[in-house]
């Protein structure tokens, strides 16, 4: 996928560790010890029951944007291709496609013989028909617009076959369609308004499950879809519970209400242990695509951030590996740059700075940063190095991490105050260029490309909000867009890690890692850098043998 | 008294539209672009022209006064707009989670009121007897126990530890395959926990109140007039006591309206109790304009139902408001 959630969204850790659907640690698609591909066919049967801290957005998957609804389109609908555990893009509506040579045509040649759950067949027309309410400002399809941006027409030859022509060539064309779940044409088409209608609530889809109720605040049910073009999954009902409460879910799990939780740091740290806990539930971890970072505003209105210099000092200065041993109780990965350890562009040779306020202090000498009055804060010029970091008030861990920050920087002689404001005004000032530093967060996506964070060009209207301008990072992210090979995009952004450490336009903190627990019936399960559901075919092939089964067909036949 | 409703409604009418002014205001003179936020939650920059078509979608590209015109002209309609999270319409959503919280908040009343009413009155009846001291020093140390933890406590116990009560939400699993009895039976248990913390902090200041209000009236000379004629106690104290000892109580009722349909968002959340509460509660996270400004109005509109029924149930209890409202 392309650029990172640039949209500087500031989140609870909880927000952020507890959306289900995410990524990993271990390397890539790796059967579980114990779960999964071991003796024994799988055979169907029984329910997972998942935990949601709140409602999705909708289930009109054209408009839905968050972690739930994009899980529930996954499983209710199909898309074209999706990604795989290894994060390969795969077919799944789609049996082949192909570009044009000069890839700016891209053909899809859809499966024949998959079907909406009230019985029509899915077209070529099903997926122009999506693609087009997309592409419409009035749907709200607001980073899905986006991504559609550089279509230029999208046509159907035949009931079968998807060519959409693009501007200009975009190395991750495909990836737009594996966030794209198909809407039945048929349907929403006797529809007035395209939002608020039936659909929005009661989907009719072509996937693995189809939906059987919603009740709002407290369950969304699903059933296996015996029609399905794949084979129906083998699990009979997927559940989620909405249980806003770290508290109350953790408990809920204990009780053996849900089968699945992400868990708060606290969680893994206090109460997931214990031979009984061992014994009912398996432990997982892997790393979110999310970064948490303070970035440095280059635009020249401080005298501090434009020397390259200050920037490594500010990364060497800041005990990050301290905080997140101490506050995070060690789950979370340190972060090198906003590429995951997971992702297939990770250069392995570009390390996380260390701690190192001595070098900190080397390089703020160098820079012409010296304490000439002696009054324990650096001077130059007559100006004193004093700055305020910016943070938006959301939880108390940015609170932690800015006040021991603030004690790091104190000791390499450098004052930082802190300005705590309220998220509006946060956003705001991130987007007006009004602030000399901010520590904030982002959602990550799994292609490298940071186009949107890096590109001079995003400076003035996109998510470029440290005014970071270099002709080479430029260079670099617009190659990195046009090569279609991944080998090559390997090394460009390769390069771009080297750049982004040598630079440190952001001072990178962490990637927090989800620690999951699962109960220890379920087989075939797999784990991604995109997490245990937000890949193909995920949970569709998750099964329980029959002598494990908590809702066998026989007890729960008749309900 | 006929001309006293009337005037009390009339005065009802600017409170109204001050109330419609100040939740307008609150919520657009508050820094920020709610449009411009989404794209904060959305996964990559969402491009200008998209929030510029949303901003006219949900008009926030009018000027001000404009919008609030569209907003009452909506409201005459008793249209609430629409959720800027997700398009559906703001009434509908509150009114989804409108029984749960009234069912909740219902019970909460009945426990509260339904406990402290009889121990006021008879730790009003002995001033610094057992019950009085008893009941004084145990509402007085519940009442400073925090709910959340309050609620936590009463989770591990009675629902992981004993396993006598459900954990949270509204009913179980399976209810909806069995008799109508049976689930009535299931929602009941679920509501036990929640209604008992939402209840426990009422306990302390409404039998204090009504201890007061004993006392008060106790000492009035009616009373010494009513145990001269030779009344046995019992009767002095029930039919001439209570019924204005009781009088201020009706304020009280007036006020828990709004509770009824507002919700308890810190309950609701840690019981997973789908009402009203809950919806204001996400609806901060998601930056929902349309709804806060819905749930924030009819919070407000509640609340002056609530004082105007209070102070009509007093014209009709109390015939001194009656007269002396008469010119």
């Amino acid at each position: 996928m392309t650029a990172p959630r640039w949209g500087v969204r500031l989140v609870l850790l909880l927000a952020a560790v507890l959306g289900t659907g995410c990524s990993r640690t271990e390397p890539a698609s790796k059967a579980l010890p114990g779960t999964g591909q071991e003796a024994g066919a799988p055979v169907t049967g029984d329910w997972l029951r998942i935990a949601y801290q709140a409602d999705p957005q909708s289930l009109n998957f054209v408009r839905a944007q968050d972690n739930l609804g994009k899980l529930l389109a996954q499983y209710i609908s199909d898309t074209l291709v999706q990604y795989d555990a290894r994060l390969q893009i795969v077919g799944r509506l789609a049996e082949s496609w192909s570009f044009s040579p000069d890839h700016r045509v891209l053909t899809f040649h859809m499966r024949r013989g998959a079907r909406w759950q009230d019985g029509e067949p899915v077209t070529s027309a099903d997926a122009a028909y999506t693609a087009e309410r997309i592409r419409d400002p009035r749907s709200q399809a607001l980073s899905r617009y986006s991504v559609f941006e550089p279509v230029e027409r999208i046509e159907t030859p035949d009931e079968w076959t998807l060519r959409v022509t693009y501007r200009e060539p975009f190395a991750t064309e495909l990836d737009a369609w594996t966030d794209a779940p198909l809407i039945p044409r048929h349907l929403y088409e006797k529809e007035r308004d395209f939002l608020d209608n039936p659909q929005s609530r009661a989907p009719i889809g072509c996937g693995p499950f189809r939906f059987v109720s919603w009740k709002e605040a407290q369950e969304i049910v699903l059933e296996a879809n015996e029609t399905y073009w794949a084979g129906r999954p083998y699990l009979d009902r997927f559940i989620i519970k909405i249980i806003p409460q770290d508290s109350t879910r953790m408990q809920a799990l204990q009780l053996g209400e849900i089968d699945y939780l992400s868990m708060t740091p606290q969680q893994v740290v206090a109460e997931a242990k214990g031979p009984e806990f061992e014994k009912r539930f398996r432990r997982l971890t892997y790393t979110l695509p999310f970064l948490f970072y303070i970035g440095w505003n280059m635009d020249g209105s401080n005298p501090f951030f434009t020397d390259r210099r200050v920037r490594q000092a500010m990364t060497y200065a800041l005990d990050r590996p301290g905080y997140l041993r101490t506050v995070w109780h060690g789950l979370a990965v340190p972060a090198a740059t906003h590429i995951t350890p997971d992702s297939w562009a990770y250069a392995t040779e570009v390390k996380p700075y260390r701690f190192d306020p001595d070098k900190a202090r080397r390089l703020l000498d160098e820079a012409g940063w010296r304490d000439s009055d002696g009054d324990g804060v650096r001077d130059k010029d007559g100006r004193p190095f004093a700055f305020t970091l910016l943070y938006a008030a959301t939880g108390n861990m940015n609170d932690d991490m800015a006040a021991s920050f603030q004690e790091n920087l104190r000791q390499v002689g450098v004052k930082m105050e802190l300005a705590k404001v309220e998220f509006k005004t946060f956003m705001q000032r991130l987007q007006g260029h009004r602030f000399e530093a901010s520590m904030s967060s982002l959602n990550l996506d799994p292609d490298p490309d940071p186009y949107d964070l890096f590109h001079s060009g995003q400076i003035r209207s996109g998510s470029n909000r440290v005014s970071y301008s270099n002709p080479e990072m430029d260079r670099l992210c617009e190659e990195g867009r046009r090569e279609f090979d991944r080998e090559a995009r390997r090394r460009i952004y390769a390069r771009i890690q080297q750049l982004l450490s040598e630079e440190q336009p952001f001072t990178f903190i962490s990637h927090p890692t989800v620690n999951v627990a699962l109960d220890r019936r379920f087989r075939g399960v797999e784990i991604s850098p995109l997490g245990l559901y937000l890949f193909w075919p995920g949970m569709a092939r998750w099964w329980v043998p029959e002598a494990e089964q908590r809702f066998p067909r026989s007890r729960v036949e008749g309900r | 008294m006929p001309s006293y409703f009337a005037r009390r409604l009339l005065v009802a009418v600017p409170t109204l539209i001050g109330i419609t002014l100040l939740t307008f205001a609150i919520f657009h003179l508050a820094p920020g672009d709610p449009i411009g936020e989404m794209e904060a939650g959305s996964r990559r920059s969402v491009s200008p022209e998209v929030l510029q078509r949303m901003r006219e979608i949900y008009h926030l590209d009018e000027p001000l006064w404009k919008q609030y015109c569209l907003w009452l002209s909506g409201l005459a309609r008793l249209d609430l707009g629409v959720s800027l999270y997700d398009g559906e319409p703001v009434a509908r959503k509150i009114a989804v989670r409108l029984p749960a919280t009234f069912i909740l908040a219902l019970a909460a009343i009945v426990l509260a009121w339904g406990l402290a009413v009889p121990i006021g009155i008879g730790a009003g009846m002995r001033p610094r007897g057992q019950l009085d001291r008893g009941s004084g020093l145990l509402f007085y140390f519940i009442y400073s126990i925090p709910t959340f933890w309050a609620a936590l406590l009463l989770q591990m116990f009675f629902s992981v530890h004993l396993r006598w009560l459900p954990l949270h939400g509204i009913e179980s699993d399976a209810a909806s395959s069995w008799g109508l009895l049976a689930r009535l039976a299931d929602r009941a248990s679920h509501l036990v926990l929640p209604a008992i913390c939402l209840a426990y902090g009422q306990l302390a200041f409404l039998s204090r109140f009504v201890r007061s209000g004993l006392i008060e009236v106790r000492g009035q000379d009616y009373i010494r007039t009513a145990r001269a004629k030779g009344l046995p106690e019992r009767t002095v104290i029930a039919r001439h006591a209570l019924a204005n000892a009781l009088l201020p109580l009706i304020t009280l009722l007036g006020f828990t309206l709004p509770v009824l349909a507002s919700g308890a968002v810190i309950v609701e959340k840690i019981f997973s109790w789908p009402g009203v509460g809950r919806l204001l509660f996400d609806s901060i996270q998601r930056r929902d304009l349309t709804t806060l400004m819905g749930l924030t109005l009819i919070g407000a509109l509640l609340t002056q139902a609530g004082t105007l029924l209070a102070d009509l149930l007093y014209a009709v209890a109390d015939p001194r408001i009656r007269y002396s409202s008469k010119p």
